[in-house]
């Protein structure tokens, strides 16, 4: 049984419609959820929000359906980038267990796929790609182990819209050829969360194989998170472990390139 | 002496026609009531609307529909599987309402959407 | 080689009556096509659309159209195409249907097949010619096709000549 994983839903303020989605997708099969928090420098000066622990969120975290243990909360900073200087990767950033950059113009999805510090890079679906994709950046950025995401909501939501998505993931199929791609839902309400086989479908339609489609919803997350723990320690910083030997051999790991660890946990 | 026991494996790469999906629409409103005719409007509306005039001559049946849980069983030919889910599931409104249609189970067989097989344990 | 594979649909435009193929456009072409793959296969046929689909040549003497799209969706577009009942200018309508003549992978097959295409409509039309002088117009207009190279980005252009009256009695050839 393969692990699902939506690692994208929206942080309201509204306390109880939160705890409401992430019932809904510890129901309909969900391992892992990443609460996402959009920042966006282009207003006036925005701080980064400082993410929630878990705890603060549920007393006990609802258990997953089909399997006996709790649903795995993670949390997610997206910066909306127009510029470059946009993306400062401060002290803040370590607090959150994954990053995700979206890119709006060609100069910053090129950057973003060769140079910045990110796990995932998220794809415009509520508006026409303003650039075409180029295969250098894109093949510099599944060599380094970063995910292009694609999210499923405003295909739920607005007709137009629907036909931007589709438009755009068939694009990135065409360059990428279906690697290193995940499918998630940018939710902001609980009836818009969809089942993990439906999303997996979905991905046909997309453009992606079935293998790839599965995979975009299962293992390509796992990779994800597993880079995202690699940009925190690969710094150097250690975090509290119970025993000393998962410590060193963490930093040893830390020491092989990024791109390299995530292909051997994949196996 | 006797003969060695002969076998035939048959093996059947398509074994079934069709497809039978089992699925339920949840409404914000949980105590609005709908009929199977409204039901099966809805999802050739989606379908038409992501796949257009051609997709909405997809044929399916509607098995069964049970109007207080809301939960039906469709039945699909198997070109028109992809095409149907994948329209079922980007369904966002019913008459002017938010509301999700959830697939709990896809098999070719009928008889296995009476039960989880996965959890399902013989005694 | 990474490239991205296009097919071209050579189509030919036919209407009742030639005058009112003056009002053909590249932007008119465009909007009829589209809308007729939104109506034939809804948002998923708008969103491929979008993607590879241009009106590359149009000839309004002739009702040529020359449309290019990706290789893998190009089924899909020219399954749409039969749903196309007229086309809509300058506040007219125009009942029209688009009729496929050639699919091809690169601009120059389908101007080679246009060639001999319409050599062999002109020797159809040579049958009907009634008199000698609008024969002798028939041959000159045969033998006077060529393909020019027009501008410099290597597409090209072709000359065509093509007499549109004739009716009557056989000839031989």
């Amino acid at each position: 049984m393969s692990v699902f994983m939506d690692l994208n839903i929206s942080y309201t303020t509204d306390r109880k419609r939160l705890q409401a989605m992430i019932e809904t997708a510890a129901h309909l099969g969900y391992s892992t959820v990443a609460i996402n928090y959009t920042v966006e420098f282009q207003q006036k000066k925005q701080e980064i929000p400082r993410p929630k622990s878990v705890t603060e969120l549920f007393e006990k975290l609802p258990i997953v359906q089909g399997k006996s243990s709790p649903i795995k909360v993670v949390n997610r900073l997206t910066v909306v980038t127009a510029d470059a200087a946009h993306f400062r990767p401060t002290a803040e950033y370590k607090s959150f267990d994954l990053v995700a950059v979206y890119p709006k113009t060609e100069k910053l999805f090129h950057t973003a796929c060769m140079t910045f510090d990110v796990d995932i890079i998220c794809i415009a679906t509520t508006e026409k790609q303003p650039f075409h994709f180029k295969r250098s950046p894109v093949n510099g950025a599944i060599e380094r182990g970063v995910f292009f995401e694609i999210c499923y909501t405003p295909a739920i939501r607005d007709s137009t819209m629907r036909k931007y998505t589709i438009a755009n993931a068939l694009c990135l199929m065409e360059i990428c050829k279906g690697k290193n791609v995940i499918l998630s839902s940018a939710a902001e309400k609980v009836l818009e969360l969809r089942g993990p086989y439906d999303i997996a479908n979905l991905g046909l339609v997309f453009g992606l194989s079935e293998g790839d489609a599965k995979a975009a919803v299962s293992t390509n997350c796992r990779s994800v998170l597993l880079h995202g723990e690699t940009r925190t320690t690969a710094f150097g910083i250690i975090h509290t472990v119970k025993k000393v030997q998962p410590t060193t051999k963490q930093t040893d790991e830390a020491e092989a390139p990024a791109s390299k660890k995530t292909k051997t946990e994949n196996i | 002496m006797e003969e060695p026991a002969t076998f035939e494996r048959h093996v059947y790469k398509n074994a079934s026609v069709y497809h039978y999906m089992k699925m339920s629409l949840i409404l914000e409103d949980e105590s609005k009531r709908l009929i199977a005719a409204e039901f099966k409007q809805l999802i050739v509306s989606g379908l038409r609307d992501l796949y257009g005039e051609i997709g909405a001559a997809i044929p399916f049946d509607l098995l069964t529909f049970d109007e207080s849980t809301k939960t039906a069983i469709l039945r699909v030919y198997n070109s028109g599987l992809v095409k149907l889910w994948s329209a079922i599931t980007l369904i966002g409104s019913c008459q002017n309402e938010l509301c999700a249609v959830r697939v709990t189970q896809v098999s070719p067989f009928l008889l296995a959407l009476c039960g989880n097989s996965r959890e399902t344990e013989l005694d | 080689m990474v490239r991205f594979k296009s097919r071209y649909l050579l189509c030919e435009l036919c209407v009742s009556e030639r005058n009112s193929l003056q009002l053909l456009e590249e932007r008119v072409i465009y909007h009829a096509v589209r809308a007729a793959v939104n109506r034939a296969h809804g948002d998923y046929g708008s969103a491929v659309c979008n993607i590879g689909f241009s009106v590359k040549y149009v000839n309004a003497h002739t009702g040529v159209v020359l449309l290019r799209c990706r290789k893998g969706h190009y089924r899909l577009i020219w399954s749409a195409l039969p749903f196309i009942t007229g086309i809509e200018s300058r506040g007219q309508r125009v009942q029209c249907f688009l009729n496929c003549l050639h699919v091809g992978g690169t601009i120059r097959t389908c101007q080679k097949f246009l060639v001999r295409y319409s050599t062999r409509q002109l020797h159809r039309m040579l049958l009907h010619c009634t008199s000698e002088a609008e024969r002798r117009e028939v041959r000159k207009a045969v033998m006077s096709f060529s393909l020019k190279k027009r501008r410099e980005d290597g597409e090209e252009e072709e000359e065509e000549e093509e007499e549109d009256d004739g009716c009557g009695a056989g000839v031989d050839t």
